[in-house]
């Protein structure tokens, strides 16, 4: 009993700290830091013209929810993906896997962090939705608001990691996580209806975690039924991605010493 | 419990380096360190020395062969290796340059699962061990190149591991930086751990090391004590040239000459310099400079062979066959 709880206590201390110092170097990157700011403002404002030029007859709060949850996407993506590369450009990467801690358990941190960074632009494109061009941000259930917000990030940091898992083994891998950017927005639901969309595609949308939490969200912003049953799906689907990343890791990481690609080519 | 420390047994890295092409990185070594030892192993750039190295920190899977730590299996049993072995590289990089040097070392303490008591206290020791106590708070990225190194090996010595590696730790540092890292090099093999170090320098080596091991294109071309390989240029004189246009068929045939061991050539200021590995008792400077003739030779000069010159000679020598 005594080794599992100092297990879970080392365990929650190597993610809580990696979450906080990865933040911190985020955090002092200016290039980051300008984009996290702009970022948002250019989703609110482009939120804001599409629903003023459109005959959508979705509320504006929908429609600021839809651009915040597109700038989450973004950084959680992209985060989670170039962090293992920044590792490797830094050279840490070698020194990261050569430590007895499982390379998930040093990956998690880094998608928790860009989560975090993701779950702010969310709120940035909120807030200045409603500062700049008036949009209400009057919440049905702002509680379980808060949930689907939370379960959604962390879904998204999931989806980022297992995308991000590639990265460990192949270099070039960004490519792959660019080219998924937009095709997770269009399937998530953040761009256009779910229901919009050819059958066939509807179905990977429904494998999809974020599709999930974007559901959850948004109905608990607007009222409607079925929040919790989206929250749980979302949830489940996260703890299968952690379950296929946790493999895939162990098998990159193998790969990747085998074929030599740990270290900056 | 095994003998040794570390064990290499005909281990082998072979690259793919372009369609059907590869590279043999290392070739079939076999070494063997004794606890407690401090074994350097030498060579150029490319003989393979780095690529042992990431086998031995498990970040690179050999292509054949075996190689323990403490008995531990470096593919089979990994985190054994990785929880009893600490590695020191070399370099600018391999840190978080914009992180403290105190959280540079918190993030791996954690890794290493080192207790949440323990890590102030053992932080707080190896920074001070390695200078950098009143530089905690700075930024990585503002350090020195020695200071990077100096944290480089706090980091290494972290967890407090029984084998250590370091791979070129001063490379590109100033003298007296140099002379204080060896310093501290000395002071982890004090404290009874197991050192392997590479280096390009054979003084480096020769100051520090029990024993070493000369690689050449992948392959151990030598083994013994710095002692012995001095003495393989016992009975030799350096014969130096200062020439201007020699080509490779210029060398091959000057290795031809008898007497001659080695033939080596460095680019000194828009000319360049031969140093010939010779018998003492076979004066071949008359032979050298008849095949030689056809080119400017603007300088000849004999001396007696140095440490560094024993290992010159090695590395860049037909197929040596010296061991101690």
């Amino acid at each position: 009993m005594d080794v599992l709880i100092r297990r879970v206590v080392s365990t929650a201390l190597v993610l809580s700290r990696g979450w906080l110092l990865e933040l911190r170097q985020l955090m002092r990157s200016r290039l980051y830091l300008v984009t996290a700011v702009i970022l948002p403002l250019v989703f609110a404002s482009l939120a804001h013209y599409m629903f003023a030029g459109s005959q959508r007859t979705e509320g504006p709060l929908v429609i600021a929810l839809s651009a915040g949850l597109m700038g989450m996407w973004s950084t959680t993506l992209m985060g989670s993906g170039s962090a293992i590369n920044r590792l490797r450009f830094m050279q840490v990467l070698e020194p990261l896997v050569a430590c007895p801690t499982p390379t998930f358990l040093f990956s998690l941190p880094f998608a928790l962090a860009t989560a975090s960074m993701g779950l702010y632009s969310l709120g940035a494109t909120l807030a200045w939705s409603a500062l700049f061009f008036g949009m209400p941000l009057e919440l049905a259930s702002p509680v379980l608001f808060v949930v689907a917000v939370v379960v959604t990030v962390v879904s998204l940091s999931m989806l980022g990691l297992l995308l991000a898992s590639a990265f460990i083994l192949y270099p070039t891998a960004q490519a792959l996580a660019n080219f998924f950017e937009y095709p997770i927005w269009m399937l998530s639901g953040v761009l256009v209806p779910v229901s919009s969309l050819p059958s066939s595609v509807r179905y990977a949308a429904d494998l999809l975690a974020p599709s999930w939490g974007v559901k959850a969200i948004m109905r608990s912003a607007t009222g409607e039924s079925g929040t919790f049953s989206a929250v749980l799906i979302c949830s489940l689907l996260s703890v299968l991605y952690a379950a296929i990343t946790l493999i895939l890791l162990r098998r990159f990481e193998w790969l990747a010493r085998s074929s030599g690609t740990l270290a900056l080519q | 419990m095994s003998d040794y420390a570390i064990e290499l047994e005909n281990l082998s890295r072979t690259f793919r380096v372009g369609p059907g092409r590869t590279k043999q990185a290392v070739d079939g070594l076999s070494l063997s360190i004794e606890r407690g030892e401090m074994f350097g192993l030498l060579g150029p750039n490319g003989a393979g020395k780095t690529s042992t190295v990431k086998i031995l920190m498990t970040v690179l899977l050999p292509t054949s062969g075996h190689a323990r730590i403490l008995g531990d299996d470096v593919v089979e049993q990994v985190e054994r290796v990785r929880r009893r072995t600490g590695v020191i590289l070399g370099g600018d990089a391999g840190l978080y340059a914009r992180l403290s040097a105190r959280d540079n070392l918190l993030l791996f303490a954690d890794l290493y699962g080192i207790p949440y008591r323990e890590q102030k206290r053992r932080i707080g020791e190896l920074l001070e061990m390695v200078g950098l106590l009143k530089s905690e708070r700075a930024r990585v990225e503002t350090f020195s190149r020695g200071m990077k190194q100096r944290l480089h090996i706090a980091r290494g010595l972290l967890h407090d591991p029984e084998v250590v590696i370091l791979d070129e730790p001063s490379n590109g540092i100033d003298p007296v930086g140099a002379r204080e890292l060896r310093e501290l090099v000395r002071g982890t093999v004090r404290d009874g751990r197991t050192v392997l170090m590479t280096t390009h320098y054979m003084f480096e080596a020769d100051e520090l090391c029990d024993r070493v091991a000369v690689m050449r294109d992948g392959k151990k071309i030598a083994e013994g004590t710095p002692e012995s390989l001095k003495k393989q240029t016992d009975g030799q004189v350096v014969l130096s040239l200062d020439i201007i246009g020699v080509g490779e068929p210029d060398l091959d045939r000057l290795r031809a000459l008898p007497g001659v061991h080695s033939v080596s050539v460095a680019e000194v200021d828009g000319s360049q310099r031969l140093d010939l590995h010779c018998d003492q008792q076979t004066d071949a400077t008359a032979a050298v400079l008849e095949e030689l003739r056809h080119l400017t030779v603007l300088r000849v000069s004999k001396r007696e062979p140095t440490l560094e010159d024993a290992y010159v000679s090695l590395v860049s020598g037909g197929d040596a066959t010296w061991t101690s």
